[in-house]
């Protein structure tokens, strides 16, 4: 059987890319929102409030409508992949 | 809605299949063609309305979508401004060029329909002020580009193509999303001038490390990057050619500019870490593409592989982080679009008319075809970077760039890709433009007047901007100055709270 040497140097990599992950998951905790934090220096930009991390992700949740009107052109769009992929061929002579 | 510009391209999207049913009823099989042309040309009049906008407004940045602060879902500064007109001014070249290109074709209401659709998402990145707005106009340019890709499904190789540029994107997205995801679960936001705000502190996070390598292999896929790059030599071959010319002008660099915006801003803190990991990707990019370039005898995947090696010098000035090497990437990415777009809409010509891309069926067409030789010439003279032509200035300025930011090895490497690059390129213009023609290039007849308009446009500004560059450069520097200026882009929202 004739090996696929680039499948094997793939095969391995991606065993070594998903040991290295699972070493860090177990390793390293998740800093969950560590840095939501407002008041944690050194910052950017200077703010007069203290709860910048918590008002743009509350923004996030409640005002994802811009994003839903372009996810319906992204709809769109995908209906127009498949009217092209599945057209029926009649090329002009 | 968003801003004019998107709004127009994104309308003017959703109306086209109701455009093409009315002319396919009437017979006016070239409308959809026209009406994709005029849409490209109203969106670019917002855009420049857009400009003068931008050009007013405190440290340069429009926030749109709801008020400030937190509305902004878009961030539209120079820069955005600066490759949006890229965008649209290409699409109009590669869409009245398809108007005669893709005449003999079915599916045309849907092939203009999904052209604005993919011009109109990366529009929408480049405005992205938010990770998962950017995200969304991420599918929607990835989406449509998958189907124009495999358009000719009659023939096997375009389906192939697309299916493993579908596969291949997918991936990208799929760690494009993990990246964000991560990000949302360490600041509890994406929006982009908040991440920059929170990460600042994040110097010596482990996890940050961890995102920025999914966020440069993500992106790394659209921008070809190597050892990403597989998908894209199939894919530019394989589609009709102002779709290729759309893909090689465009669309790659498009990754590349989400990608340096993304590091710029969220991970300002670990510069030190990609700055090098960029530069040496960059290195690889250049070799693989230019080794390749060499090797190949279908003149479309030359031009491909050409595309990956000039991404390789656009990378490189990007990972100097200076404001002299992303003016040299910037003009560069302006540069290499007009060249590549000339050049694959000159080979888009030849094969429509010989029917082949291999170099040795299409030696000496250019004497067949005078005038399309001529203008391939100087695409190939261009992108060779001989002075006085448009490329010349633009890769000497990454050297330069590079050189002055004291990476010295990397732009030596550069100089040295761009050298090697010379060799291809000769190759094409002599068996182009002066070996004696084959049997097969003796069939071929005059590319038709209306193909001829946009190479004429594009030959003529590789010579312009060769010989008159200040305001291409000065542009190029604002988008840079845009780019590089992560406080007032953050101040511009967060400034207000």
């Amino acid at each position: 059987m004739e090996i696929d040497r680039i499948g094997v140097v793939g095969l391995i990599t991606t065993v070594f890319a998903a040991l290295i992950f699972s070493t860090l998951i177990v390793e390293y905790e998740f800093p969950v929102f560590k840095y939501a934090d407002p008041d944690q220096p050194p910052k950017l930009v200077e703010s007069e409030t203290a709860i910048i991390g918590q008002e743009v992700s509350r923004f996030l949740w409640d005002y994802r409508a811009i994003d839903l009107i372009a996810q319906a052109f992204v709809l769109f769009a995908a209906a127009a992949c498949c009217t092209a992929l599945l057209r029926t061929e009649e090329r002009k002579k | 809605m968003f801003t004019p510009p998107l709004d127009a391209l994104l309308m003017l999207m959703v109306a086209t299949p109701a455009v093409g049913w009315v002319a396919y009823k009437k017979g006016y099989r070239k409308v959809p063609g026209i009406y994709a042309s005029a849409s490209l040309l109203v969106a670019a009049y917002f855009l420049y309305g857009l400009y003068k906008e931008v050009e007013v407004a405190e440290n340069g940045i429009v926030t749109r979508a709801f008020d400030i602060p937190l509305g902004a879902c878009l961030e539209i500064d120079f820069f955005s401004v600066f490759m949006a007109f890229l965008y649209i001014i290409i699409g109009l070249f590669a869409t009245v060029y398809s108007i005669k290109f893709m005449e003999r074709d079915s599916g045309l209401t849907e092939y203009y329909t999904l052209m604005l659709g993919m011009i109109a998402g990366m529009t929408g990145i480049v405005f992205a002020g938010d990770f998962f707005t950017l995200f969304v106009f991420w599918e929607l340019m990835c989406l449509t580009s998958y189907a124009l890709v495999a358009f000719r499904k009659q023939k096997w190789e375009p389906i192939e193509a697309g299916f493993k540029y579908l596969i291949m994107s997918a991936a990208g997205s799929a760690t494009i999303l993990l990246a964000m995801s991560f990000l949302y679960g360490m600041t509890g936001t994406l929006n982009f001038a908040a991440l920059a705000d929170g990460l600042t502190a994040a110097t010596s996070e482990g996890w940050l490390y961890i995102t920025l390598a999914l966020v440069i292999v993500g992106f790394g896929v659209k921008a070809a990057i190597v050892p990403f790059h597989t998908w894209l030599p199939d894919a530019h071959s394989a589609a009709p050619s102002p779709i290729s010319a759309m893909l090689s002008g465009v669309m790659v660099q498009t990754g590349a500019c989400a990608l340096v915006r993304v590091l710029l801003l969220v991970f300002n803190s670990a510069q030190p870490a990609w700055q090098m990991t960029l530069a040496v990707f960059a290195v690889f990019t250049m070799f693989g593409g230019n080794l390749m370039a060499l090797l190949q005898d279908d003149l479309k995947r030359l031009l491909a592989f050409s595309t990956i090696a000039n991404l390789g010098y656009i990378i490189f000035g990007f990972a100097t982080v200076s404001h002299d090497g992303l003016t040299a990437s910037l003009f560069h990415i302006t540069n290499h679009a007009i060249m590549k777009t000339l050049l694959f809409l000159c080979a888009g010509a030849f094969i429509r008319q010989t029917k082949t891309r291999d170099l040795r069926k299409l030696r000496g067409i250019g004497k067949i075809m005078p005038v399309t030789g001529v203008f391939f010439a100087i695409g190939t003279i261009a992108i060779a970077a001989f002075p006085p032509l448009n490329g010349f200035w633009s890769e000497m300025m990454i050297i330069a760039a590079g050189v002055r930011a004291e990476m010295i090895i990397f732009s030596t490497l550069t100089l040295a890709n761009m050298a090697l690059s010379v060799v291809y390129y000769f190759r094409l213009i002599r068996i182009i433009i002066l070996e004696e023609p084959t049997k097969v290039s003796k069939r071929a007849t005059k590319a038709p007047v209306s193909m001829l308009i946009p190479l004429l446009i594009l030959a003529f500004l590789c010579v312009f901007i060769g010989v008159y560059p200040g305001p291409f450069i000065g542009a190029s520097s604002k988008a840079a100055e845009a780019l590089l200026n992560i406080e007032a882009y953050a101040d511009a929202v967060l400034g207000g709270l």
